[in-house]
């Protein structure tokens, strides 16, 4: 199989999308300009103020490392995703997600887009105060300085062609546009605004892959199809945003963030068999910033690799961990 | 008194800015003797430390027990309007009256004398000291917009949270604007509940507005704002 990367279905991003999605927001406009801050890539504890809507964008723009395989390698890949999200409770939120890929893959040169599987997200909040209670309709900025959690889950749905094939007429399980089965993801996330500037987000997070046996590939070698169970992503993500810029005539607000993100990627399983060159460590970090606007969030981050730990990682040109960088952008509003 | 505290008030409450209170309002106590203070002790605005208003502004100066009982005590005519007696809360309500906002600047006059008026209010503010507690005193005292503490502030220290209900008409109130010392801190939600964490030593003092239509000849809306004081534990 060509060395891929994978389609991050429930980039669980989502939950970062903008502090102005805390409820707070609907009682006091302080909240956005003074609440708690929220990065980029790692998932706060926000969640929707009740009845509200939440629109969302995000690219992220993974640019690959080069020279590390025979030409043509992999340039670039990017990962799309338009969300919405809707505050059924103050405590509860769901979200529906509609990923597009572009994806150019190796040694061939073969390129692959399209929108892939849909997923759905529930997130619930909930909060420490003298005691742990569900994230109430009303909070002061004193209240939002507590520790804030939610836990969240969701699942993918097998919306995209798991058995797109690629211009030689091939499947290549790393480059197709969905997993063909459901993918399921959990995870739980922490968040203390610790001064009034200050916040500090920590997460960890799964998402789980079933086997799926691809169509018949006689081109790409594989003439009964090929069984593929993509290994476990296993999350570590801490943040801290700072408050950088307020100005509160204007609405306006501009946040620094940096960010750890660690990500242990499990081997993938072809036909039973442990895949070389897949899986491994990788621990990034990110460097963004946040601005918000009135009901609008603007998020930019910066992404590299600051410490790898692949399996053959030689063969993973174009894999996570074998970027230059990864240029994330994200924008939301809330209505 | 002058309506620049309660207007500036709103203006900050309005937009959620961290804007201080032009002018406070408290009362400073030596022994039995409540004195009812106005100006600047407070608040990061600059001017005298005390502003001097009329006595007639005064409506109600009252003294409670532990019970939230009134209690009997002395109030002076002259300025600066004093209560005199044992409380463990005492109160003073006050209002400068109508105001309006004309071409030709903010008189001190109703909607119905000022001429061409843009725009109109009544103004009552109001403040509480709290120097004892007892379970009485974590009820509303009065009738006007008032700030309740839930528990014994007097024991809370920097960094406690301060539980209140704001209440109007002794019912819970929605919707009211709190501060701390002049930084809006949030709103009182469905049950007239929010909490404010102490952020400085000693005397503390908390803020609420709340503006409502009026249908009277002399103005347009009320502008009631109330204060809350005290002393945390060292």
């Amino acid at each position: 199989m060509r060395p891929h990367t994978r389609i991050l279905t429930l980039s669980l991003a989502l939950v970062t999308t903008q502090a102005c999605a805390h409820h707070g927001v609907a009682s006091l406009g302080a909240a956005a300009l003074e609440g708690p801050g929220a990065p980029v890539e790692t998932s706060s504890s926000a969640t929707l103020p009740e009845g509200q809507w939440l629109a969302y964008l995000k690219l992220d723009h993974a640019k690959s490392r080069r020279g590390i395989l025979t030409p043509p390698e992999n340039d670039y890949n990017q990962y799309w995703m338009l969300g919405l999200g809707y505050g059924f409770r103050p405590w509860l939120s769901a979200y529906v997600f509609q990923p597009y890929n572009v994806k150019q893959d190796t040694p061939g040169g073969y390129r692959s887009k399209g929108f892939t599987d849909v997923s759905l997200v529930g997130v619930m909040g909930f909060k420490y105060d003298d005691g742990f209670l569900l994230v109430p309709a009303s909070e002061s900025l004193d209240d939002m300085q507590d520790w804030h959690f939610t836990l969240y889950g969701g699942l993918s749905l097998p919306t995209g062609n798991a058995n797109h094939r690629l211009s030689d007429g091939s499947i290549d399980p790393g480059m197709s546009l969905g997993f063909g089965k459901p993918s399921f993801s959990y995870g739980v996330t922490a968040t203390r605004q610790m001064t009034d500037k200050a916040t500090l987000v920590f997460e960890a997070g799964q998402i789980r892959f079933r086997q799926y046996h691809y169509d018949n590939d006689p081109v790409g070698g594989n003439p009964t199809g090929i069984r593929v169970r993509f290994g476990t992503e296993t999350r570590f993500n801490t943040a801290l945003s700072y408050r950088l810029v307020t100005r509160a005539e204007g609405r306006f607000r501009v946040d620094g963030n940096l960010e750890l993100n660690f990500l242990r990627l499990g081997r993938d399983v072809e036909d039973g068999i442990p895949a070389p060159g897949t899986g491994g460590d990788i621990l990034y970090g990110v460097l963004g910033t946040r601005l918000y606007k009135d009901n609008m969030s603007l998020g930019l981050a910066l992404k590299k690799p600051i410490w790898i730990d692949l399996n053959e990682k030689s063969l993973q040109q174009g894999a996570e961990g074998r970027e230059r960088y990864r240029f994330i952008t994200t924008f939301s509003a809330l209505f | 008194m002058s309506h620049t505290s309660v207007h500036c008030l709103l203006a900050a409450l309005t937009v959620f800015a961290p804007i201080a209170l032009a002018h406070d309002l408290w009362v400073e106590r030596q022994g039995p003797l409540h004195t009812l203070q106005y100006g600047h002790l407070y608040s990061s605005h600059g001017g005298a430390t005390t502003v001097t208003y009329k006595p007639g502004q005064v409506k109600e100066a009252a003294c409670f027990g532990h019970d939230g009982k009134r209690m009997r005590a002395e109030t002076s005519q002259t300025y600066p309007v004093t209560l005199k007696g044992v409380c463990a809360a005492s109160w003073f309500l006050t209002s400068s009256g109508y105001w309006s906002k004309t071409p030709y600047g903010t008189q001190n006059l109703g909607r119905n004398e000022a001429g061409p008026v843009l725009d109109s209010w009544l103004s009552v503010e109001s403040v509480k000291r709290l120097d004892h507690w007892g379970p009485g005193l974590a009820r509303p005292l009065t009738r006007e917009l008032e700030i309740v503490p839930l528990g014994n502030p007097l024991e809370l220290k920097v960094g406690d949270k301060l539980r209140l209900d704001i209440t109007l008409g002794g019912k819970p109130a929605a919707g009211v604007t709190v501060a701390y010392f002049g930084q809006p801190r949030g709103v009182s939600d469905a049950n007239g509940q929010i909490n404010v964490r102490l952020r400085r030593p000693g005397v503390q003092l908390i803020q609420a507005s709340l503006e409502t239509p009026l249908r009277e000849p002399g103005a347009d809306r009320l502008i009631q704002s109330t204060s809350l004081q005290f002393e945390s534990a060292p």
